[in-house]
């Protein structure tokens, strides 16, 4: 141990010096570097939000997206078709209840495994992995394939309803819960729960005092991974897309083979700023600043 | 305790009944369609046959695009980890507001759905565009590359949609790994590069691995940014299994290509678990 | 003076009955409240058709339900739910998916009576099965400024963009869309080839080694405008789209098989399971109807199939910076059309030799 101080009292100040200096260089190549990375991100979505005010030539409809833009209007912000607006409701509310679902699901779910004892756990992990393993191409045509067995054997009619979608949504959701729910569960050292309930705390009081506040920023990253894979599928929707609302991507994907629809750069920005909007405002009400700042309760 | 832990068990069952009934309901039906024979118009044969995945294993085509998916795959996760690895630590050590802003701020990207961003990386790249004039110019481009239509571009999607994801489930990661074991190695003398080669990486191996594995099986499956970027060149398997299927509706091949690459991607999985497990046998290894 | 009262009797009765005929049914009906659901293109297309007929309709008692997609994926839906009821009533067919929409028995025969508006069509437009509503002319649409800077001499036959002046400029169509048949039946026969010989075609496909291929309408236009791309195989009706944001385009349509240019029919027919065929037959007679025709031919640059609204949209139709029709409308043109014989093409197989023409 003591091999490791620098023990020369006199090099002291120098050695301390050149670590500031290097740790002074580590820091700004690491801040440049997540720089660069936000460059990286960002740049597709510059360029939309610029050509979402670019006027274009004729300006009723536009074939083609320009970047820089040409001009500034706001027409596009302003004259959006309703179909597309009903479309983001409808797949707001669609990832609203997958997002609980998946989190209903999801929490019991990570604490049997990771709590759990029993033979077989990790077949049963497996199981839960699956669904991320398998392409959402697959997922889609084999759920409408199953809502068709389904339908002739049960008055079931679940192709082409939004049920049906919400279960597909939910089976490829749940597991990103489980996945940080569990790895969430798995830091956390078990003394807080000896503690609790050596000091006569009821299980369910334990978890819901001292687990489930420690794990929660493992779950709303998990609630937002579902929330996300919900708002934003497209391949399972092509398949199992309700008749009476498409989801937006849908709604985006076939304006995209068709008929580009004008509006879209500037609805797709106006999504962007709310959707930060709202992670930020979820992040605080989840109580996400205390959680990180106080390091997560984190084994020892 | 072992009562507390066959309680904790039985939480399971509902969503095991939930994930694993619709699971073995969707993949009975669909896999075993891969062994009938398609006779035109998603009618079926009714003898059971292994034609399909001899057909797979046969045709030069079905496995070049395997490996051209799995290569693709893999490239993209490994890209992805080294852009997200050092920002994902980052951020996990600054202070939470900064943390919390620059995050939302990452996921905010991911609601800009891929088709449209897509076309912004169209833009981007134009062969008569600044970027690309300046990369030949650079002579980091070759006169003749056209971004629609190459493997960089189908790659550069597939970035897009992965670092969202990554950096997320990485900064969780490291959120777990308390900053005092840092600390504690730098007072003793060890320089930052020390402390993130001995204390910080192999704390964060397990569910770094884990992140890795859950965005290679998303890739695998992914296909609009092929659809979009790739210009009918780059031919994904996911893009071939949507032809089989629409058009020319042929479950039976649909079914086997996908159940090829299940299987591909689930070796991979299990090699990795393994792997690991071997390296660090106290991490426990979770979802 | 009765005599030219009984002629102008004449004339009217007679200019009464063209019109009745170019109206729905003379007779008013009552469907009684039903939702006839129609497959169709996503987005814009479904809103237009709305727009137009979807009140008319109302009042007769029709209440129309769009469902998005593209005919392909109405064929594997159909094709899903075999057994059970019709997922939809109405289903656009595109051109190369009837042989399997008819192979697999998924269109209802219809009573052409109750359409009277074909009348107005070509007859070759339209038969028992399936009726057309949209035209479009796959050509070459090209960059006039980029090819006059570059020293191109103006493109007259498709085999003509494998200049290597255009290395890397030229966009075609994608195999995934019906107008990949036409691209390589023509490249076919303008090397010797044909339909069941198209080995010309691709190989000449590869010699223009085209720098992508979509099956995109927007991707095409973003291509196109910036351009990114000099040159397309594409439907006629980018270039009228791209004019009107002040590109310099132009349309060649090549003779091929001595026909003129080349038709895509866009088709509706009715689901054999459908329990709604008055109501979709009205349907059908309803968007053949000229101010349906006109706004979609208008909005869309998609030709149209009332020959009416053909007449006076030759005559008013978009040109190029030269005055050159983009688009060849008039019912002279389109009777003068070719199009694959999709009964001899082998879809995998012309996917496979495509594939491999496309691979570097």
């Amino acid at each position: 141990m003591s091999a490791l101080v620098a023990t020369d009292t006199a090099s002291l100040p120098r050695t301390a010096a050149r670590r500031q200096m290097r740790l002074r260089w580590g820091r700004l190549a690491a801040w440049a570097w997540l720089g660069f990375v936000f460059l990286f991100i960002y740049a597709p979505i510059i360029v939309v939000i610029g050509a979402s005010v670019d006027p274009g030539h004729y300006v009723v409809t536009r074939a083609f997206l320009q970047f820089p833009p040409q001009g500034f209007t706001l027409h596009w912000y302003v004259n959006v078709a309703p179909a597309l607006w009903a479309s983001i409701f409808v797949s707001l509310k669609l990832a609203a209840s997958v997002t609980i679902g998946a989190v209903l699901l999801g929490t019991p779910a990570a604490l049997g495994l990771v709590r759990g004892t029993f033979p077989g756990r990790n077949l049963v992990a497996t199981l839960f992995r699956v669904p991320l393993q398998i392409p959402f191409i697959v997922t889609g045509v084999a759920f409408l394939q199953a809502f068709y067995a389904v339908a002739s054997v049960s008055p079931l009619r679940l192709q082409g309803s939004i049920t049906g979608l919400f279960l597909a949504h939910l089976f490829v959701a749940t597991p990103y819960v489980i996945s940080a729910a569990g790895t969430a569960l798995a830091q956390l050292s078990p003394r807080l729960d000896e503690a609790a309930l050596s000091l006569g705390a009821s299980r369910w009081r334990t978890f819901r005092r001292i687990t489930l506040p420690l794990i929660l920023p493992g779950i709303f990253g998990g609630a937002m991974f579902a929330f996300l894979v919900s708002f934003t599928d497209v391949t399972i929707a092509l398949f199992l897309a309700p008749q009476e609302a498409i989801t937006f991507p849908v709604w985006v994907f076939g304006s995209i083979q068709n008929d580009l629809e004008t509006s879209l750069p500037a609805v797709s920005t106006m999504v962007f700023v709310a959707s930060a909007l709202i992670v930020v405002v979820l992040q605080r009400l989840v109580g996400m600043e205390t959680v990180l700042r106080s390091g997560g309760g984190a084994k020892n | 305790m072992r009562a507390a832990g066959r309680f904790w068990g039985l939480l399971l069952i509902p969503p095991a009944l939930f994930s694993g009934g619709l699971l073995l309901l969707t993949q009975i039906v669909f896999l075993s369609a891969s062994f009938h024979a398609d006779e035109g118009l998603g009618v079926a044969g009714q003898a059971f046959t292994w034609e399909n995945y001899q057909q797979v294993w046969r045709d030069p085509e079905y496995l070049q695009s395997l490996g051209l998916t799995l290569r693709l795959a893999a490239l993209v996760v490994l890209v992805t980890l080294v852009m997200t690895w050092p920002v994902a630590y980052l951020l996990s050590r600054t202070s939470p507001r900064i943390a919390m802003v620059l995050i939302a701020a990452i996921i905010a990207t991911s609601f800009v759905t891929l088709p449209i961003k897509t076309l912004g990386m169209v833009i981007l790249f134009a062969t008569d565009g600044a970027l690309m004039r300046s990369l030949r110019a650079l002579g980091l481009a070759d006169a003749h590359f056209r971004f629609v239509g190459s493997f960089f571009a189908v790659a550069v999607g597939y970035t897009h949609l992965a670092i969202s994801f990554m950096v997320t489930m990485l900064f969780s990661v490291f959120q777990a790994i308390p900053q005092r074991l840092e600390e504690a190695a730098t007072i003793h003398g060890a320089t930052r590069l020390r402390v993130l080669w001995r204390v910080v990486l192999p704390l964060s191996l397990p569910g770094t691995v884990s992140a890795t594995l859950v965005l290679f099986n998303l890739l695998t499956g992914a296909f609009v940014s092929a659809v979009l970027l790739g210009g009918g060149k780059i031919l994904t398997l996911s893009l071939l299994i949507q032809r089989s299927l629409i058009l020319f509706n042929e479950y039976g091949m649909a079914a086997a290509l996908a159940g090829v690459l299940l299987l591909l991607v689930l070796l991979v999985n299990i090699v990795s678990v393994v792997a690991v497990s071997r390296l660090t046998p106290a991490a426990r290894v979770i979802a | 003076m009765t005599r030219i009262t009984a002629m102008i009797g004449a004339i009217a009765l007679a200019l009464g009955s063209l019109a009745g005929a170019a109206q729905a049914q003379t007779a008013p009906k009552d469907f009684g409240g039903v939702t006839l659901r129609v497959a169709t293109f996503p987005a814009t297309w479904a809103e237009r058709i709305r727009a137009e007929v979807g009140e008319p309709l109302a009042a007769v008692g029709i209440k129309l339900e769009f469902i998005p997609g593209t005919s392909a994926e109405f064929l594997a839906k159909l094709v899903a739910a075999r057994g059970q009821p019709a997922p939809f009533d109405v289903v656009e067919i595109a051109d190369e998916t009837y042989p399997d929409f008819r192979q697999g028995d998924f269109l209802k025969k219809l009573d052409l009576s109750q359409i009277p508006n074909t009348s107005l069509l070509d007859p070759a437009l339209f038969d028992e099965y399936h009726v057309a509503n949209w035209l479009s002319e796959p050509a070459i649409v090209y960059n006039v400024d980029k090819f006059a800077a570059a020293g191109i001499p103006a493109p007259k036959h498709f085999s003509d963009l494998a200049d290597p002046k255009l290395a890397g400029r030229v966009l075609v169509a994608d195999i995934s869309v019906y107008i990949a048949y036409y691209e390589i039946t023509a490249l076919a026969y303008e090397n010797g080839g044909s339909e069941t010989d198209p080995a010309p075609g691709f190989a000449a496909l590869k010699r223009i080694a085209p720098q992508s291929a979509t099956n995109s309408m927007a991707t095409a236009a973003q291509l196109v405008g910036s351009g990114e791309v000099w040159a397309a195989i594409w439907p006629a009706h980018l270039a009228q789209r791209l004019a009107h944001d002040g590109i310099n385009v132009s349309v060649v349509h090549p003779v091929i098989k001595g026909k003129s240019v080349a038709i895509a029919r866009g088709y509706v027919g009715i689901v054999a399971n459908s329990a709604l065929q008055d109501a979709g037959q009205y349907y059908i007679n309803a968007i053949l109807a000229q101010h349906v025709q006109q706004r979609f031919h208008t909005e869309s640059g998609l030709g149209p199939v009332n020959r009416d609204v053909q007449r006076t949209a030759a005559a008013v139709a978009a040109k190029d910076r030269a005055g050159v029709p983009f688009s060849k409308l008039a019912p002279e043109d389109i009777a003068d059309a070719w199009w694959p014989d999709y009964k001899v093409i082998n879809k995998r197989d012309w996917a496979k030799q495509f594939q491999r023409a496309l691979a570097n």
